[in-house]
């Protein structure tokens, strides 16, 4: 090895050895004292010991403040490269709020809009590991860097393979799309921060000054529902990350992979009966009858605090993954609510993208959503959810546990089979109807109504329909099979066999969407 | 014709009869003076004269009555078929309010699931008429009415983005079958008899009807005055409107100079950018005749969309309105634009985008409706456009609602940009108190805020101007072109044209995950 190789070596090492601490010790005690991990740390806190590869760590800033003045930023604030999560493959971005805030320069976004296109292409997941202080403002380079180009992949690639943000800082402004338009959101509650406008900015821009409580992680979570998992801080949030990727596959040209249970098919669920009340009007905490029925009463749940009366979370039966969603009759509503709905229409799309079937276990309330949901679009809402449910290819299996009224929610849940449900199973006190309603149209609308609609009629659609009347007839062709609660983790489980090879073709359409509601 | 065949031309004769009678002859009576066409004389004035051919008029409920008293029910409640408007194919359902207050029945229910599947198989629009108190259906004893609606409601889904299909609302819509008017790619609503309703309690006296939809719930696209009106307007609407997604809209005759230049246009915008001006004053100098077919006219009304003709050729256009909220875009306008842009781009119809907007404001309020993800669900939506998309800068294009509107790299086919074009990630003001308040802090107290605040303004709004960033091929702040405001009309016709035979591809996958 001659003198100039030797150099070279040293010179790499030396930048190498530069970007480990980033903006410099001050800020890196900062950060820490601010309860921040390092992108670095983070890093390590995602992937398997020593996998780590990284890319582009010889960048740095191409551009100058509009006052002229020039800095230094290792790797331009992002770290980013391939790693392994559990053995699988992932492609990685940290930002590095230590170098400038973590804030978007050029060469910064051009690093991870690169990784995402590589991520795409090659069929692996990408995790983004997010603390940034948004748009490089004041930079001569800021406006070419291409956040348009950024979000027009990111959502091109949505559906190809996992996105997934960890978000554990500030993210403002046009930045603020990023984790949005990823599949999963997880936030750190002592760190992250999502906002369409910070503080300073929408005081600037309207005058309001906003509480450190808007923008938080709960504040995402129960309010606006935008985000899916909150961690306690950047490390427990970045574990369920981890987590996470195992329900998933790499691409949506895979199956998730398989976990090996030591959890028997037939383990003995009697006291299930105990748990589900069989006075229709007693309520009962769904979570309770998943975590008898999954394997080893795992399950990972999205949205836990968001539209609290549907319960979505992945799981696993025998090994396999599913999605399950359920009704949780321990909270008062309709899954026909506004936010239910979205939350339902966001899941159900993960499910269908990466061919991870889906569990429905019903119990509808016998309530239908009122005015102040109908003036917001409830009807239009509840159109998402139906176009998704009618066209999703996937596996979808259901339960009917005690209730289910097409116009409380059964329809997307598995309760009219009709709607595309392969297997729908009942208990023996389960009870069906279209409607839930007990609306007089007479009296609400009026305008010309026979005024003995109801008791001539309308009401047919009102009876509730007992399982053994409506299993009787195949030609109503609801149920299945009636089946004893006890028996219910072993149907699932066969049925999970039985629909395993499925495949259904759609009418052909000229482009990839429909026109569903918004 | 023999005694033999004349026993069952009378057996015909009197099903036809019946037919006609609906629900009874003081039940039609009943119609008109509700103000009402009947279910017949609604397919009549829709179609073209003599074109309806009906299926499935013998169908009769024949379950054993609710309440023991038996009433008539010809068609089951539904007259359907297929015929022709403007001697284009179509499928046509009508709800008979006259059958017992024009519930769906069992076997109605099953008659529209194999409509919509005939018209989705035949690759023809669908149009439905609805006048209906509810639902009488059934899953008891053999009764096979809930599977019909699930099967109605998948086989409409399945076929969204294949064929257009319209919904009249000329009457009530309740319960389950409610979601087939908003599962509609458009909907008429009857501002006298429309009600629309799942079924939850109803407070206030005008919740349901057309104009609640129209401006709280964001589900009416025309409001009509009477059955005639809807009617009319619905066959305005197919004018616009391809036969399926393989097809183009029928050809208009533009009957105006494609090369027009319109010297007026100069003239809309105030001199103070603060100052707003009616987007709709520009839609009418550039688009064919002036004529603009306007939809959700009164909901979000800061951001407008309709159909027009450039040059004879159907495109749709979404302008934000300077007028309304100074153009923002928050949740109900991304709503009405997701939808609307969606539509288009499954029909393969050209997108017009008019940009004059100060973006989506931040706070607490908007926060909590998710403005965020609202703003995602654009994003997500335009990188899916593969129709022709054409985006006309007219003056402010600022943070995010520049980008969800066609901004360069979002795949826009051109961006054009008038000379008054300013981009920026917010107003100019707003960045100069947010970036630079530690020194416009300092200039307080030097005593010269005024002389630093007015020259960092200044450098921003010269930065920000389109004469600098187009300079730039590259950045998302950018024009493919500067245009004289004048060639507006010219320049978007030549660029549809251009776009005639455009392929544009997007990765294969199973679904795409669209921002709720």
């Amino acid at each position: 090895m001659g003198e100039k190789m030797n150099a070279a070596i040293e010179r790499l090492h030396d930048i190498k050895k530069a970007n480990l601490m980033g903006g410099g010790e001050k800020h890196i005690q900062r950060q820490h004292g601010r309860d921040k991990l390092t992108a670095r740390e983070r890093i390590d806190c995602l992937l398997d010991p020593g996998t780590f590869s990284e890319f582009g760590s010889c960048v740095n800033t191409t551009g100058a403040r509009i006052d002229g003045r020039k800095t230094d930023a290792p790797c331009d604030g992002a770290v980013v490269g391939t790693g392994r999560v559990e053995g699988r493959l992932v492609v990685v971005y940290a930002s590095d709020f230590t170098v400038l805030g973590g804030s978007l320069g050029a060469q910064h976004v051009v690093k991870f809009v690169k990784m995402m296109e590589m991520a795409a292409d090659c069929g692996v997941p990408m995790v983004w590991l997010l603390d940034s202080s948004g748009g490089r403002l004041g930079y001569q380079d800021v406006p070419s860097a291409g956040i348009d180009w950024w979000f027009a992949l990111q959502s091109r690639y949505s559906g190809l393979t996992p996105q997934i943000n960890v978000l554990m800082g500030p993210c403002i402004a046009g930045q603020a799309y990023c984790p949005t338009l990823c599949d999963f959101l997880l936030m750190s509650r002592k760190t992250a921060h999502l906002w369409l406008g910070g503080p300073r900015m929408t005081q600037a821009a309207t005058s309001e000054k906003i509480g450190d409580d808007v923008g938080g992680a709960d504040y995402h979570m129960a309010y606006s529902g935008t985000c899916d998992i909150v961690g306690d801080t950047d490390e427990k949030t970045i574990l369920k990350t981890r987590d996470l990727l195992g329900y998933l596959p790499s691409n949506c040209r895979e199956k998730p992979p398989l976990k090996e249970s030591a959890d028997d098919i037939g383990r003995d669920i009697s006291k299930i009966i105990d748990i589900v009340p069989d006075e229709y009007d007693r309520t009962y905490d769904m979570h309770d009858v998943i975590k008898l029925l999954v394997d080893d009463g795992e399950i990972f749940e999205i949205k836990d605090e968001y539209a609290k009366n549907l319960i979505t979370c992945f799981c696993r039966f025998n090994g396999e993954t599913v999605g399950l969603v359920a009704s949780n009759p321990a909270e008062a509503g309709s899954i026909y609510e506004i936010n239910a709905c979205d939350k339902y229409y966001r899941f159900l799309q993960v499910l269908d993208a990466y061919n991870i079937p889906l569990v429905n276990l019903t119990d509808t309330a016998a309530a239908v959503p009122g005015e102040s949901q109908e003036e917001k679009g409830l009807l239009r809402h509840m159109g998402k959810i139906l176009d998704v449910y009618a066209t999703a290819k996937i596996p979808k299996i259901s339960i009917i546990l005690r209730e289910a009224y097409a116009d409380a929610g059964s329809l997307i849940m598995g309760g009219v089979k009709s709607m595309g449900t392969d297997l729908c199973y009942a208990w023996p006190i389960a009870r069906f109807a279209v409607q839930a309603s007990t609306l007089d149209y007479c009296s609400a609308y009026g305008k010309g109504i026979d005024t003995d609609a109801h008791t001539g009629y309308l009401d047919r659609s009102r009876e509730k329909i007992d399982v053994f009347d409506a299993a009787k007839s195949w030609t109503a062709q609801v149920v299945d099979e009636v089946i004893e609660p006890g028996q219910t983790r072993r149907k699932i489980i066969e049925a999970l066999a039985m629909v395993r090879t499925k495949k259904v073709s759609m009418p052909p359409r000229a482009k990839m969407h429909s026109t569903a509601p918004s | 014709m023999g005694t033999w065949m004349n026993g069952y031309m009378d057996k015909l004769a009197a099903v036809r009869r019946e037919n006609l009678e609906g629900g009874g002859t003081d039940c039609l009576e009943r119609m008109h003076k509700l103000g009402k066409l009947t279910a017949r004389e609604r397919i009549k004035r829709l179609v073209d004269a003599g074109s309806f051919e009906e299926i499935g008029s013998v169908v009769r409920d024949h379950r054993r009555p609710f309440d023991g008293t038996i009433r008539p029910s010809p068609g089951e409640g539904i007259v359907m078929g297929f015929a022709t408007i403007d001697e284009r194919p179509v499928m046509v359902y009508s709800f008979d309010f006259t059958v017992m207050s024009g519930s769906l029945g069992d076997q109605a229910a099953w008659k529209l699931a194999d409509l919509m599947e005939m018209a989705g198989q035949r690759q023809m629009p669908i149009i439905g008429m609805i006048d209906s108190a509810g639902e009488r259906l059934s899953l008891k004893g053999g009764d096979s009415g809930l599977n019909a609606v699930g099967a109605l409601i998948k086989n409409y889904c399945l076929y969204s983005g294949v064929v257009p299909r319209i919904a009249l609302l000329l009457g009530p819509c309740t319960g389950v079958f409610a979601s087939v008017p908003v599962l509609s790619d458009f909907l008429i609503i009857n501002e006298n008899s429309g009600f629309l309703w799942l079924g939850g309690a109803k407070q206030s006296e005008d919740a349901g009807y057309a104009e609640f939809h129209m401006e709280n719930s964001g589900q009416c696209d025309l409001i009509a005055k009477s059955d005639e009106d809807a009617i009319d307007k619905a066959r305005k609407l197919l004018e616009f409107l391809p036969q399926n997604c393989w097809e183009k809209p029928p050809p208009g005759n533009a009957g105006d100079d494609s090369e027009r230049r319109e010297e007026a246009l100069l003239d809309v915008m105030p001199d103070n950018v603060k100052f707003t001006y009616d987007i709709h004053e520009i839609i009418e100098k550039i688009t064919d005749n002036g004529e603009f077919f306007e939809l959700k006219e009164d909901f979000a009304s800061h951001l407008v969309v309709g159909f027009c003709r450039f040059g004879g050729h159907v495109a749709g256009i979404v302008a934000n309105n300077p007028d309304e909220l100074s153009g923002i875009l928050e949740p109900d306008a991304s709503d009405k634009y997701d939808r609307f842009m969606n539509f288009l781009d499954a029909f393969n119809i050209p997108l017009v985008t008019l940009v004059d907007t100060t973006a989506f404001p931040p706070g607490d309020r908007w926060e909590r409706m998710g403005i965020i993800r609202h703003g995602a669900k654009l994003l997500h939506s335009y990188s899916h456009l593969t129709c022709p998309k054409i985006t006309i800068v007219l003056r402010r294009a600022y943070g995010g609602a520049n980008i969800v509107l066609g901004c360069s790299k979002m795949f826009p086919d051109f961006v054009y940009a008038w000379p008054t074009a300013e981009f920026a990630p917010t107003g100019p003001e707003t960045v100069v108190h947010a970036v630079f308040h530690k020194e416009l802090a300092k200039a307080k107290e030097k005593g010269n805020y005024d002389e630093v605040y007015g020259m960092l303004l200044g450098i921003l709004r010269e930065q920000f101007s389109v004469f600098n960033l187009a300079k730039n091929w590259t950045t998302y702040y950018t024009a493919h072109e500067i245009i004289d405001p004048r060639d507006t009309r010219p320049k978007i016709i030549r660029a549809i044209k251009s776009l005639a035979k455009k392929q544009e591809q997007l990765p294969e996958k199973n679904r795409f995950i669209k921002p709720a």
